[in-house]
């Protein structure tokens, strides 16, 4: 467990107090102004936020990958927006510099950010979406660096960041060596040839600024390049894989929010007579928030422990697991939407926090990349997987599934920018498929392992014309089948390691899992029925305690002033 | 190259071994009489991009180059894949990206492959 996060929790203090100038109360008041709270970047800035950016070696805290999530985690679980607008996009553009950029641009970024400033991460271009192989923006070479002409839309923080690392075209190819990136700080540009454009309004994320900007003939000095002419899109792809793994482990953060906030009110309340939460319906979509919301903390902590322990098969698994838990947040926020009635749309009153996390988390699962970008990357490497790695290849070593764990450091270069090279996680479904039995977990990695064998089938079968954006629905199906196996195969190998996990969650979290593949249910209904009550039953209690609702069920501040 | 002879070339599966010996690295130095020669290595590049792109098929040579013909992204990367699986190698798509033509990247892969430690 990272002593990180439990101190910037003792830092962000009681959520609900309304005198804690970071509680709810100012973080709603803030989003009401379209701003980030105040109190809150001061409190980030205290204590260097940033710092968790910054790899060890270079003065900062960043070791692991895990550790750092579960910090920004914490933040996200506070307020989404500050999460973005003072933590996420900083480490996006980061992440670049230490993947390919020179000494001095890495000293340069390491001294920025510990010196509190932003780095703006300039690669959206609203026309080109996360397609970003076909981005405009280009810089012309010239006797003394480059000219940038261009626009980039919607990034954040770009008219209050200091620096920002650009991506922009500098040769004819799309996608081959045709574009670079750039580290460029904002006061070395002229005035005249920057020009901010106006904030484009969005309904969530509203406190986060959204900037967008033109170069005109914009002049760059020559040693702003990162990592050589042509390498842009070699150095995102294996860059792009750290944050893609780190985002979905943020969401879980607003996720608790929402499940939290509706057992505030579930409890609180009575209707029909009786306390709300007698009600079986109310149960059920608490039992099933509560059962995803573990589902996507597996899935997101392998893939995190991926990059340090199989980088070489990060290049399915980022997509993968942001694409997939994209999803499932989204859909257990409007489904727990149901929870609150008419208070889960109020601006004002106790749980006037749902609303505002509900519409934060719709715009960051998209962002970044979305979801259909997730399966483009996916398709081309689905043909290969199948044939060479699925069923075939061993499982993957036990301490990639141990969360929590020792890892090594980081290593960037590690990474590769070209196809996963195997599937070790899938590996480890086959083996419990195996181990025979009639547990369920046994029944559900059987059912999995079958579900597998269609799909290596299906996936040898991919046509070139579906490994592209322009691929059939049915291709784009299987890739998301292929998702949903990955994360079946994470919870089951999670839990196996995992000896503290509590054994009588698991059947429902795989059963909500199973239930999002073709096929009737696995468990019978009253096995159903008895898998969500104790889920539900361990979702209250968490509530009670003040507990997070996460594998580490970390006790945190609330319910009162003195709880800590 | 004629068309007659991609066509033979197409009834290969790529997805299993290539059809020269693969392992049994003999002699000295970096020249062995077991490993593919660059013509077997061209054939069988030819073979797979017209797999991906039927439209080149029998228009593309030694000298066609790779830029603009749509293998720059995506099919970059599964053709990347294959040449790892079949000529047992780790690469990057960045190889495909760096090569000019089809004879500058099946000169790419021949000088791995000899490179390839023994097995």
């Amino acid at each position: 467990m990272s002593a990180g996060a439990e101190e910037l929790d003792a830092l962000l203090g009681d959520p609900q107090d309304d005198a804690n100038p970071v509680g709810y109360r100012a973080v709603l008041a803030a989003d009401e102004q379209g701003e980030l709270p105040a109190e809150g970047e001061k409190l980030l800035d205290a204590w260097c936020l940033n710092a968790e950016f910054v790899p060890a070696e270079y003065g900062g805290r960043l070791i692991r990958a895990d550790h750092l999530a579960e910090v920004l985690r914490t933040l996200w679980r506070r307020d989404p927006a500050l999460g973005l607008g003072y933590g996420f996009a900083s480490f996006l553009a980061s992440v670049n510099v230490w993947t390919a950029g020179s000494p001095e641009q890495r000293r340069d970024t390491a001294d920025r950010l510990l010196a509190n400033q932003r780095i703006a991460a300039a690669f959206h271009e609203l026309e080109h979406g996360t397609d970003f192989a076909y981005a405009d923006c280009a810089a012309a070479p010239t006797p003394s660096g480059w000219s940038l002409t261009g626009r980039k839309e919607v990034v954040t923080n770009l008219r209050r960041a200091e620096a920002a690392v650009v991506f922009a075209r500098t040769g004819p190819d799309a996608g081959r060596r045709g574009h670079s990136l750039f580290l460029v700080a904002r006061d070395a540009l002229p005035a005249d040839r920057v020009r901010d454009l106006p904030r484009q309004g969005s309904s969530g994320m509203r406190g986060v600024q959204l900037g967008g900007v033109q170069f005109t003939d914009c002049p760059i000095p020559a040693d702003a390049l990162i990592g050589g002419e042509g390498r842009g899109m070699e150095i995102a792809l294996r860059a792009f894989q750290v944050t893609r793994a780190v985002l979905p482990s943020l969401f879980v953060g607003p996720l608790d929010t929402a499940l939290r906030t509706a057992l505030d009110c579930a409890t609180a309340r009575r209707l029909y007579g009786g306390a709300v939460t007698d009600l079986p319906y109310v149960r059920s979509v608490i039992a099933r928030a509560y059962a995803d919301l573990l589902a996507v903390d597996a899935f997101a902590g392998v893939a995190i422990r991926g990059l340090h322990l199989a980088p070489e098969s990060m290049a399915a698994y980022a997509p993968a697991v942001k694409y997939l838990t994209s999803r499932m947040v989204l859909d257990a926020v409007e489904d727990l939407r149901s929870v609150l009635g008419a208070s889960g749309y109020l601006r004002q009153g106790p749980y006037a926090i749902f609303q505002k996390t509900a519409r934060d988390l719709a715009p960051a699962t998209f962002a970044h990349v979305s979801r259909t970008a997730c399966l483009v990357m996916l398709l081309p490497q689905l043909p290969r997987l199948a044939r060479r790695s699925w069923l075939a290849a061993p499982a993957a070593d036990p301490a990639l599934f141990d969360l929590g764990a020792q890892l090594p450091a980081l290593d960037l270069g590690a990474l590769v920018a070209g196809m996963a090279r195997g599937d070790g996680v899938l590996g480890a479904l086959a083996e419990t498929a195996e181990r025979g039995g009639g547990d369920p977990a046994v029944r559900f990695a059987a059912r999995f392992r079958d579900e597998l064998r269609t799909l290596r089938e299906d996936c040898r079968a991919l046509m070139p014309t579906d490994l592209t954006g322009a691929a059939s629905s049915a291709a784009f199906d299987l890739a998301d089948r292929y998702t949903m196996l990955l994360a079946a195969a994470s919870v089951l190998a999670v839990w196996q390691r995992g000896a503290r996990y509590p054994a009588e969650l698991l059947p429902g979290v795989l059963d909500r899992l199973a239930g999002r593949l073709p096929g009737p249910a696995l468990l019978s209904a009253s096995e159903r029925e008895e898998a969500e009550r104790r889920l539900f039953d361990s979702a209250v209690e968490r509530h009670r305690e003040h507990r997070l609702f996460d594998l580490t069920a970390r006790r945190v501040p609330g319910g009162g002033k003195d709880t800590l | 190259m004629t068309e007659t002879e991609i066509t033979e070339i197409t009834e290969i599966d790529a997805g299993t071994e290539p059809r020269t010996g693969t392992g049994t690295q003999t002699g000295t130095g970096t020249h062995t009489d077991t490993g593919p020669t660059s013509d077997e290595i061209r054939s069988w590049l030819i073979e797979r991009i017209t797999h991906y792109l039927p439209e080149l098929s029998g228009r593309i040579g030694p000298e066609t180059e790779l830029a603009g013909q749509g293998l720059d992204s995506v099919y970059a990367v599964a053709l990347c894949g294959e040449i790892e699986d079949t000529w047992q190698l780790t690469i990057e798509p960045t190889l495909i990206w760096d090569s000019e033509t089809v004879e500058a990247l099946t000169e790419s892969v021949a000088a791995l492959v000899r490179d390839r430690p023994p097995t």
